[in-house]
């Protein structure tokens, strides 16, 4: 059972992402895929870990690959939303997108807290 | 892609080490694609700085995820009190790592601070082990001394004895089980291989090597008529190193002949691995020695290095009453050669350590106390933040 329902950021990244990413996302697109559109700095371990405490919510959920059909080809451990994570990501967003409406972004101050 | 492009392999170990079980191959299998694709856009140096970044950057999240509390299963009986009480310490360990890794800063100073102090007194204590506290490499080593020679008017203080007080002391002496002469050199060559090769020689009396409890692991030992009068020695022990190293672990190799010098000699037996004796290097050769049967006229002229092993039962102090006691009939007489001379006993250990023992000792208080200092510095650390909480 998970202890709260809330999305962290890094999370949330992670979930657009294998959403995104339909059947192809693994450790490395999803790193990459976060990478190129946020610009941070993703480390594996990080996905990772975030994957596995999304998997603990039973927001994702894993299945092995059979081998890529080409030399050196390997097996990957996929991930998909499951559909308590679809929800939650849709819960999520849905409230993201409503608390965004009317809201003139103000440019970015110094202070990060 | 050529097979030298893997990543390096310390970072690959360690990243596997801090993945849990079930993500370990995953993890490492992710990363090394990474790599593989970096490695085409980037020089094999950038690739391997951006892999061990990762490793550094992943360890913490990964092993964060690794202390996470798991909830434990409830007990089906009253009985595992053990493990009730091993997960409760888990539970403080993990919360204690976790508040750890949330303070980084803090972390770091504090580990930096152990580790310095920690570091520093291992080092020391390694190096005192090892040149104060482990033992000689010779049965009852704490029994061999070195004699030294003394003169009080020159206030000089040598090891090399005047060969007919050499003689003299092994006839008068009753403090020692056996005494012998010894000498060492690098300048001698085999000259029977193919290239000649310098090689360690040690010259040895019997009495020396008995005295340093010496015994060949291959062959005999050397016997006093090894070593004539007259002319040079033709038998010879070789050292296990040499043996291994020219001559392949041979092992009939006792018998054979090799050639030091310009005369060929018999070997005769292989020293025990590891055998040396004043300094680090093994002795390559040992090659058996005589001093006269009775003391020349010109008692000068020639000089031997004494090893001696004081008798079961006697004390140093003894052996060097005994000597003492010698010193003074020389002295009487042979008035114009041994005039304000005297003998001294000296253990080997205390020989081969020379003056460093009380630098060593006092580097070693010295690191006690940055150690000391450093827990001092972590308790206050830890004294800051709690205050800092309470706040």
């Amino acid at each position: 059972m998970p202890k709260s329902d809330h999305l962290s950021d890094f999370e949330l990244y992670v979930m657009l992402a294998v959403a995104a990413l339909e059947g192809d996302a693994y450790g490395v697109t999803i790193a990459t895929r976060i990478e190129d559109r946020t610009g941070r700095d993703v480390s594996i371990g990080a996905v990772y870990a975030t994957l596995g405490r999304l998997a603990d919510k039973d927001y994702v959920a894993f299945s092995i690959s059979d081998p890529e059909p080409i030399r050196g080809g390997r097996a990957r451990k996929l991930v998909a939303l499951t559909p308590a994570g679809a929800r939650a990501l849709r819960q999520t967003t849905e409230s993201l997108a409503r608390m965004l409406e009317g809201v003139a972004l103000l440019p970015a101050t110094g202070s990060r807290r | 892609m050529t097979a030298s492009s893997s990543p390096p392999r310390v970072a690959r170990t360690l990243i596997a080490m801090v993945a849990e079980r079930d993500d370990r191959q995953w993890v490492v299998a992710d990363l090394d694609e990474m790599y593989a694709a970096k490695r085409e856009r980037a020089i094999a140096f950038d690739a391997d700085i951006w892999y061990w970044r990762q490793v550094v950057r992943s360890a913490p999240p990964l092993l964060a995820r690794r202390m996470r509390p798991r909830r434990v299963p409830p007990s089906p009986s009253a009985e595992p009190k053990m493990t009730e009480k091993l997960s409760t310490a888990l539970y403080y360990l993990r919360h204690a790592f976790r508040r750890l890794m949330r303070e980084p800063a803090f972390t770091a100073a504090a580990v930096l601070t152990l580790a310095l102090g920690i570091g520093g007194s291992v080092a020391v204590f390694a190096l005192v082990e090892a040149v104060l506290l482990r033992p000689l490499p010779y049965p009852d080593a704490e029994r061999l001394v070195i004699l030294q020679h003394h003169n009080a008017r020159a206030g000089i203080t040598k090891e090399f004895i005047p060969i007919g007080d050499a003689v003299d002391i092994f006839a008068r002496q009753s403090a020692f089980d056996v005494a012998g002469v010894y000498g060492m050199t690098g300048q001698l060559s085999v000259t029977s291989a193919p290239e000649p090769y310098t090689v360690f020689t040690m010259f040895a009396t019997p009495g020396a090597l008995s005295a340093l409890g010496f015994r060949p692991m291959l062959g005999r030992n050397l016997q006093r008529d090894d070593a004539p009068q007259r002319g040079p020695a033709l038998s010879v022990i070789i050292g296990y190193e040499l043996w291994q190293e020219r001559f392949a672990g041979d092992p009939r190799i006792v018998g054979k002949s090799l050639t030091l010098g310009e005369t060929p000699r018999t070997i005769v037996g292989v020293a025990p691995r590891g055998f040396r004796f004043r300094v680090s290097q093994p002795v390559d050769l040992i090659v058996p020695n005589a001093i006269p049967l009775q003391a020349p006229a010109e008692r000068a002229s020639g000089w031997a290095h004494i090893v001696a092993r004081v008798k079961a039962g006697r004390t140093i102090a003894d052996a060097q009453s005994d000597l003492t006691k010698i010193s003074r009939q020389l002295e009487a007489e042979f008035p114009r050669s041994n005039a304000s001379t005297s003998y001294l006993v000296t253990p080997l250990r205390d020989i081969l350590v020379g003056n460093t023992k009380k630098p060593l000792i006092l580097l070693l208080a010295a690191v006690a106390v940055v150690l000391l200092v450093a827990c001092v510095n972590v308790a206050n650390l830890l004294l800051a933040r709690s205050l800092s909480r309470r706040r």
